[in-house]
């Protein structure tokens, strides 16, 4: 009786584990994807703000950066499927409970990070800096409302 | 109210410690009934004695509205005050406020006179601020930093009162506060402001330069950084040994990253121009934004500041003893509890 209880209680164990990590399976990959390319937008932004808070003599990069931002801008609502949310991910499932919200939160991403590639383009330092701003500040359009916190 | 007489400030202090003690207090005092009577009638006086924070004289100044408006953004623009997901009227109150001691509604501070503290003398607000005491002299929870505010100098809090007097007048009565039982009465209030809070006025460091000490000034008492990024004990008190370090049970359940300059559990990685920037922007040296409560007090707040005084936060910030205090669960164990 003892061995039968203790196998049961073990399978029980067992199988948790086992439906645990297979639903926590980043199956498609997506995650990781979407986690990558909000780095490397960050990591642009981070990088403009770098030359400017520092006055790094690079300001001719910024072109560069500000126009990978608006490329990554425009990827941005694809990375976000139906049925992304489950898994290792801070993305919150009112993403999609909500889309119309979520969706014209990223529309305003994707306008103001044309406005920074444009503004950079143009050169005018204080714009920009301004509108590093005004860009940054649709970051938490999505971030604060559908981004569960660390 | 002869008895209002501040006692001096070594007896006071001395009294103090000895009843903090939980043996002293039952052995010593409890049972013997005269000595009980004296513990009872100094108990009254340190109630009725106001604290050291407002003892510069007042000045008499008009205080300046424009002054004010910039600490109240310099205090995170008091968005407690504000619901503003429900798009609650400005400083009209009704916003909850999640704690592990209940849920708290902030108060309506509109100059109405009513609802709002429109009938507020310059005294009755400084006692608010000082003291955490309502002109009925009904205690406050700690949840209003009146515990980093007592550090405010008279003629900013003056200022402060004089830019809050200038919005308009809300009526909107105060929501009662929803509290876990032991934390709700005034007595418990009686017993943690006596027995456990210890307030410290803020002592300016001659040997710091002019901008740390502003810095200082800032962060210890307008911006009250602590209430959040401070730990707390089990009776709600700061815990002034992990001054900055940062909390796990931040207001809403939120975590209140280390702000002390470690470099692999706080901020030791940033520069002071990062800080600046960041404080200014809500933007992080890594491109990311601030989250939360924090990205609130950047937005309505600290991002109208002068960049002198958002370089004399960072010097501060960055001269704070580095204290390591990890509190992001490691990936590993977050993946198995994300989700279940």
């Amino acid at each position: 009786m003892k061995q039968i209880k203790i196998v049961t209680v073990l399978s029980v164990l067992l199988s948790f584990c086992f439906f645990g990590s297979s639903s926590l399976a980043d199956s498609k990959g997506i995650i990781k994807y979407r986690q990558n390319v909000m780095k490397a937008t960050g990591g642009h932004m981070g990088a403009i703000v770098d030359i400017l808070k520092n006055r790094l003599p690079l300001a001719d990069h910024i072109v560069d950066h500000a126009r990978s931002i608006q490329q990554n801008s425009k990827m941005t609502l694809a990375m976000f499927p139906k049925g992304s949310g489950l898994g290792d991910t801070k993305a919150k499932p009112v993403i999609w409970e909500n889309w119309s919200k979520f969706e014209s939160a990223v529309k305003a991403f994707v306008r103001e990070s044309a406005k920074l590639a444009k503004v950079a383009e143009s050169g005018d330092m204080e714009a920009l800096a301004k509108q590093v701003r005004a860009t940054g500040k649709t970051c938490g359009g999505c971030h604060r409302n559908f981004r569960k916190r660390d | 109210m002869t008895i209002s007489k501040m006692p001096s400030k070594s007896t006071k202090k001395a009294c103090r410690n000895c009843w903090c003690k939980p043996q002293t207090f039952r052995e010593k005092y409890l049972v013997n009934s005269r000595r009980l009577c004296a513990l009872v009638c100094w108990y009254l006086l340190i109630l009725c004695s106001p604290l050291e924070a407002a003892e510069e004289s007042p000045v008499n100044l008009a205080p300046n509205i424009s002054a004010g408006k910039y600490l109240f953004q310099a205090a995170g623009g008091c968005g407690c005050h504000t619901d503003t997901k429900n798009s609650g009227a400005f400083l009209a109150g009704g916003r909850p406020i999640k704690t592990p001691f209940g849920t708290f509604y902030g108060t309506n501070i509109t100059p109405d006179p009513e609802t709002g503290i429109g009938n507020w003398s310059d005294e009755d607000f400084i006692r608010a601020m000082t003291q955490g005491l309502s002109p009925e002299a009904k205690h406050y929870f700690p949840v209003f930093p009146y515990t980093s505010f007592q550090r405010i100098k008279r003629n900013d809090l003056l200022a402060l009162k004089a830019y809050l007097f200038s919005v308009p007048p809300v009526k909107q009565k105060n929501l009662p506060h929803d509290l876990i039982l032991p934390f709700g009465g005034q007595y418990a209030m009686l017993f943690w402001k006596n027995f456990v809070w210890s307030p410290q006025p803020f002592i300016s460091n001659s040997e710091q330069t002019a901008s740390w000490n502003r810095g200082a000034y800032l962060a210890q008492a307008v911006a009250h950084c602590g209430e959040c990024h401070t730990p707390r004990n089990l009776f709600g008190a700061l815990k002034t040994k992990m001054h900055f370090a940062g909390s796990k049970e931040g207001p809403e359940g939120e975590l209140a990253p280390n702000i002390t300059p470690h470099k692999k559990t706080g901020i030791g990685g940033w520069s002071k121009v990062d800080i600046s920037y960041f404080l200014q922007t809500g933007m992080k040296p890594d491109g990311d934004d601030a989250q939360g409560l924090m990205g609130e007090v950047i937005e309505f707040g600290y991002e109208n500041l002068q960049e002198g005084d958002l370089d004399a936060l960072a010097e501060y910030l960055l001269s704070l003893e580095p204290i390591s205090n990890d509190l992001k669960p490691d990936t590993a164990e977050n993946a198995e509890t994300e989700e279940y």
